[in-house]
Parts: C-alpha cells; structure tokens; sequence
C-alpha cells in the first residue's frame, strides 16, 4: 500500500493505475488535483452553485464505475472534463424538455437577431485587466443561451473542433457553426453593452 | 449585406478549419470587402477574449466533505451492485422472471377469456352478444352462453344507412336561413 506521499507524488497515470484496483484513496488524489476545474466547467455550463456540485459529484463517481473503460487516449484531466459536460448535457436537456424553449430555436431558424447586428469595431475588451476581463465574461456568458454557452465552452475552453463539438452536443457541424457564429456575435454585443454601461 | 454561407466561412477562416481550396477566395474577400474584414476583426477578438477568461472557480467544500459525499455514493452503488449480481447468481432467482412472466400472461389470459359475470352469480353473462359479422352483407352472429351454441343469420332486408339517399350537410343551415 502506498503512503500519503507516494500519492502526493504519483502522476496521474498511476493514480488511474491504481484507482482501477480499487485504491480509493489514489482516486481521492486524483478528485483532489481536478476537482477545481471539473466544477468550474460544471458551473460555466449551468451558471448555478449547487447543480455544478451536484453533477461534478455525479461526474466522479461515474468516472470511478467507469475507470477501466479509460484507455489513456487522452489525458485523465480530459476524460473527467468530458465526462462532466455529458451530465451538464443531459441535465440541460431535462430542463429544456421542461421549459419549451421556442424562442431559441426559431431565432436559429430565422437567422437571429445576431445576423442583423452592427459589427463590434473595437475590441470592448481592449486594456483590460485579467479579473476585470473575466468577471466581463462570465456575466455576458450568463445572457447566453445553453445552446450558445454550451458550444462557446466546448469550442474555446475545450479547445474542440467542430466536428468533435457536433459529436458531443449530437446536432450537426453546420449546427455546431451557426451557434458559433451567433454566439461569437452575442458575446461581442454584450461585452460592448457591458463596457458603455461601466462608462457612464 | 452578406449571406449567412458567407459569415460561416468567414468563422470557419477564422477557426482554421475553412477548406485550403476556400483559403484564397475568402482572403481576397477580407482584402475587398470592409464589411468581411470588421466581421474577421470582430469574431477574433471574441474568440481571444475567451481563450484566457474562464473564470478560476473552486469547489466550495473542504476536501475532506466533498471527498465523503462522493465516496458514501460510491459504497452505496457498490453495495447496489453487489446485491443486484448476488442475487441474479441464485438459481431460484434465475427462474424467477421467467415464472413471473409466465404468471402474468396466464393472468391476462384467464380474465380476458372469463365470460361476464351476471349479478345472480350464474356465469352466462350473455350481453346478447349480436354482433354483425360483416357489416355490408348483413349478417349477423349470436352466441348464446347458456345453450353454449352460435347462431348465424342472414337478413333480407338490404336497405342500409350506405344505400339511404345522402343528405345534404348544409340542408339544416339552409332551413336555418
């Protein structure tokens, strides 16, 4: 058995190793080093405290009854972000059968209002400061829809390509594109909106 | 004002993923068109505001409590499991849904063919099960509970509603007028 340090010091491709014996204490390492960013995609995917712990939870212990299905393809970090993206999915896809969510869906058909809008000339974010830039971000985030947030992150914290975001999200890339685009266009227009507000 | 195939392979340019052979007519676009180009400007700048914006989150709990949780939820699958394969190891487990299944069909059978019940108690229900056999020769069936017997007729009259002159839809709004 491996002491406290041995854990500390393990990369995670022996933490995996072990957690796929039933080391639990290895996979509380492993919960340990990524827990952070498993729950910060989680909240930047629902924009709520308590069902982003819920799902990072749920994403942990999903990943332990499926540890041996991981191959090491990709990095551990990667998997576990994908596993919880897939329950932010599916949990968005439950309220949206709730919720009907028209409005959405025929602004995509239509075009959207982003198609109309005036283009962003110059950078609203031009000479920020890091915190400042992100506080900026999340709150413009928080006025997108699921849809738009979804493949914002899939695509630009994920660093997916179209193709993997259209597998990912099951629609398809010409999809995947035109929420891209219409979220991009959001995103700028709600960033430009946020800076005039502070300037005045 | 630009189509919406024009503004995706713009995106798609700027994401890197527009076909080599689309690379140079968009590029001559961009160089001609004012339009193209702020476009270009704009989807690049919120695509790199982005790339270093997410916010650094963390998980508000103590390792040791987020830990817990998790690993309560983890034995208490386990333990589900385990009972679950425990019991599909046991023979009499194994037979069990396939009997079960057996039942409930053998159920449904016995009250689907159970005749009704009258309220002396008789069993011969007999709602006078008249039921026309086919509807546009006019023949109708009979069966009798108590003689246990079918009873077959033909009648002669061949007037049906089918053969009755069709009256006009309107005629009652037309009375109404």
């Amino acid at each position: 058995m491996p002491s406290e340090t041995d854990y500390k010091e393990a990369d995670d491709k022996k933490l995996v190793a072990l957690s796929k014996e039933q080391d639990t204490a290895a996979f509380e390492e492993l919960i340990f080093r990524h827990r952070d960013k498993i729950y910060a995609r989680a909240f930047s995917m629902m924009r709520n405290e308590d069902e982003a712990l819920d799902l990072s939870q749920e994403a942990w212990i999903k990943a332990w009854q499926r540890l041996k299905q991981f191959q090491g393809d990709s990095s551990f970090a990667t998997w576990m972000t994908r596993i919880v993206i897939n329950l932010c999915l599916d949990q968005i896809r439950r309220q949206k059968r709730k919720r009907a969510e028209s409005i959405e869906k025929l602004d995509e058909e239509l075009g959207g209002v982003e198609r109309q809008m005036p283009v962003v000339t110059v950078s609203p974010t031009a000479g920020m400061e890091r915190t400042e830039l992100r506080k900026r971000i999340d709150e413009a985030m928080q006025k997108l829809s699921d849809a738009h947030r979804t493949v914002l992150i899939l695509h630009e914290f994920e660093e997916l390509e179209y193709k993997a975001i259209a597998e990912v999200m099951g629609c398809s890339i010409g999809t995947v594109m035109s929420r891209l685009f219409y979220a991009r266009r959001r995103l700028a227009s709600l960033l430009a909106g946020l800076k005039r507000e502070k300037e005045e | 004002m630009m189509n919406e195939g024009t503004q995706l392979k713009l995106l798609s340019y700027v994401d890197g993923e527009l076909p080599a052979n689309e690379i140079a007519g968009i590029e001559s676009l961009i160089a001609k068109d004012a339009e193209a180009a702020d476009l270009v400007a704009e989807l690049r700048w919120s695509r790199e505001a982005l790339a270093g914006g997410e916010s650094e989150l963390k998980v508000p709990e103590s390792r040791e409590f987020y830990w817990s949780k998790i690993s309560r939820q983890i034995e208490f699958a386990e333990k589900q499991t385990e009972c679950a394969s425990s019991l599909s190891d046991k023979w009499w487990y194994k037979m069990l849904v396939p009997t079960a299944g057996l039942a409930a069909v053998a159920l449904v059978f016995t009250f689907t063919a159970q005749p009704p019940v009258t309220q002396d108690g008789t069993g011969t229900g007999a709602p006078a099960m008249v039921e026309p056999v086919y509807e546009d020769a006019n023949v109708y069936e009979y069966y009798d509970e108590q003689e246990k017997m079918s009873v077959i007729w033909v009648t002669t009259d061949n007037t049906s509603e089918l053969d009755s002159p069709k009256r006009d839809p309107l005629e009652d709004d037309d009375k109404l007028q």
